[in-house]
């Protein structure tokens, strides 16, 4: 072991003076913040993954009464406003199923589980309750999920990087001020991470749900966004 | 042995001479942004799973049975309008299954059951929910992942490629004017490409449903690029 990480120690330290000596002074003195910016946006369309679900021992029977209870919860979906560019199709599936007895040997009987499941994109969030409630009522019986989301965040999510710099800015000149130096320019910016992800917020900015039906509620998304900024030092 | 050894050590001497190059250079100041910019394509290809499943405890009449109905479903993919080089068996099994007593012992009788899969790609796509249909009635009791894509993907990644470049761009200026300093030229460039399914991709322009049959609709795939660019700051 000793013998492996001593030539590694020697290259790193090698390399790491090296560094040092090709940086001269530019970087010898800097101070190094990370500035954190939010924006609170109210969503703007809601997101729903939901199908029909049936099954029996008659592959075409449970096929037919999928097909038209599916047709019928598309046209409600439709008639709630959403248009057909909105919706598309998640998930048809079939799938034969073995029976089993008691001992658990299969029996030789089958049933048959068909889904169709569709992506909907609603932009009046107010029909959230009366489109999930007339697609159950249609014959949906599996809301697989209900998201909300801001379309296009990327104007709100500037706004808070430039924010993040100002608060980087802010943390720097204290420090630079307790350690009695003068802060210098912004040497590098960069954002650490993987950039922004909205954190769920789950108190509700609006008074009222999404009119009749189903219960519901948009909430506000927190956006945050990070930005690590080195400062040198005068 | 050594060059197992000498390797790790030459890539981590990399690593931070790459490390320190990016921050240090020849005292050069920087600024690292992401773009991103994404494109909607209408999906022009449909691939789906369609299998045949039989179970019994007479081997020859299971494979018989299983044989015929697969034909059938290879009947009906060309009749949808299915070509033959996108018709590709991707399975093809015979699973003994044996049965047990109260006490879990073995007690002589085995079933077997037989499942032959195609992958089907269909190039019309308003011929989907005749395809499913003519499947189904044709003998097929397992249908899964019907997945809408865009055959050549190419334009539209060149497109939303151009569109991350000037996001970035964009970003970069706001951020470098707000850091109080002059964006220079670009020092680094990587890029993504993301090309997630229509479930992922809620976005859709599609016309109505696809034909008749199985009720099903299209929606649009999301072309997504991402750069990763690292600008000077003068």
């Amino acid at each position: 072991m000793v013998r492996k990480v001593l030539p590694l120690a020697l290259v790193m330290a090698v390399v790491l003076s090296g560094c040092s000596a090709a940086t001269g002074q530019t970087l010898s003195h800097t101070i190094s913040v990370t500035g954190t910016g939010t924006a609170n946006l109210a969503p703007d369309i809601v997101l729903i993954t939901l199908g029909v679900q049936t099954q029996g021992p008659d592959i075409a029977e449970a096929v037919q009464e999928n097909n038209r209870r599916a047709g019928e919860v598309m046209a409600a979906i439709r008639e709630a406003g959403v248009a057909d560019g909105d919706m598309s199709t998640a998930n048809f599936s079939v799938s034969t199923q073995q029976q089993y007895d008691d001992q658990g040997n299969p029996t030789g009987e089958v049933s048959y589980w068909v889904d169709n499941s569709v992506n909907v994109t609603l932009r009046d969030l107010g029909k959230l309750g009366d489109l999930l409630q007339s697609a159950l009522t249609q014959g949906a019986n599996s809301v697989q999920s209900v998201t909300y989301s801001v379309e296009d965040p990327t104007e709100a999510l500037d706004s808070a990087r430039v924010q993040a710099l100002e608060e980087a800015r802010s943390q720097a000149a204290q420090l630079a001020t307790a350690a009695g130096v003068e802060l210098g320019q912004v040497i590098t910016v960069g954002e650490p991470g993987y950039g922004a992800a909205p954190l769920m917020d789950f108190a509700p900015a609006f008074g009222k749900g999404g009119g009749g039906g189903v219960p519901t509620s948009p909430g506000t998304l927190e956006y945050s966004v990070q930005l690590s900024v080195v400062y040198g030092i005068r | 042995m050594i060059q197992r050894r000498v390797l790790p050590v030459l890539l981590s001497a990399s690593l931070l001479l790459a490390g320190c190059g990016a921050i240090s250079g020849s005292g050069t100041r920087s600024l690292s942004v992401t773009g991103s910019g994404s494109v909607n394509v209408a999906p022009d290809i449909v691939t789906v799973s369609l299998g045949v499943q039989t179970v019994g405890d007479n081997i020859a009449q299971v494979v018989a049975e299983n044989n015929r109905r697969a034909e059938q479903v290879q009947d009906a993919a060309r009749a949808a309008g299915v070509a033959d080089e996108d018709i590709r068996t991707v399975y093809f099994y015979v699973s003994p299954q044996q049965q047990y007593d109260e006490f879990g012992n073995p007690n002589g009788i085995t079933t077997y059951w037989v499942d032959n899969t195609l992958d089907v790609t269909l190039r019309q796509i308003d011929g989907l929910g005749a395809l499913l249909q003519g499947a189904i009635n044709a003998g097929a009791n397992s249908v899964q992942s019907v997945s809408f894509s865009v055959d050549d993907p190419s334009q539209a990644e060149d497109q939303a490629r151009q569109e991350a470049m000037d996001d970035a761009r964009g970003r970069a200026e706001m951020l470098a004017t707000a850091a109080g300093a002059t964006l220079g030229e670009p020092i680094s460039i990587s890029t993504n490409v993301y090309l997630p399914g229509p479930t992922a991709s809620y976005r859709m322009d599609a016309a109505a449903g696809v034909g008749g049959g199985v009720p099903v609709t299209p929606g649009t795939t999301e072309v997504q690029v991402q750069v990763s660019v690292v600008y000077e700051l003068r």
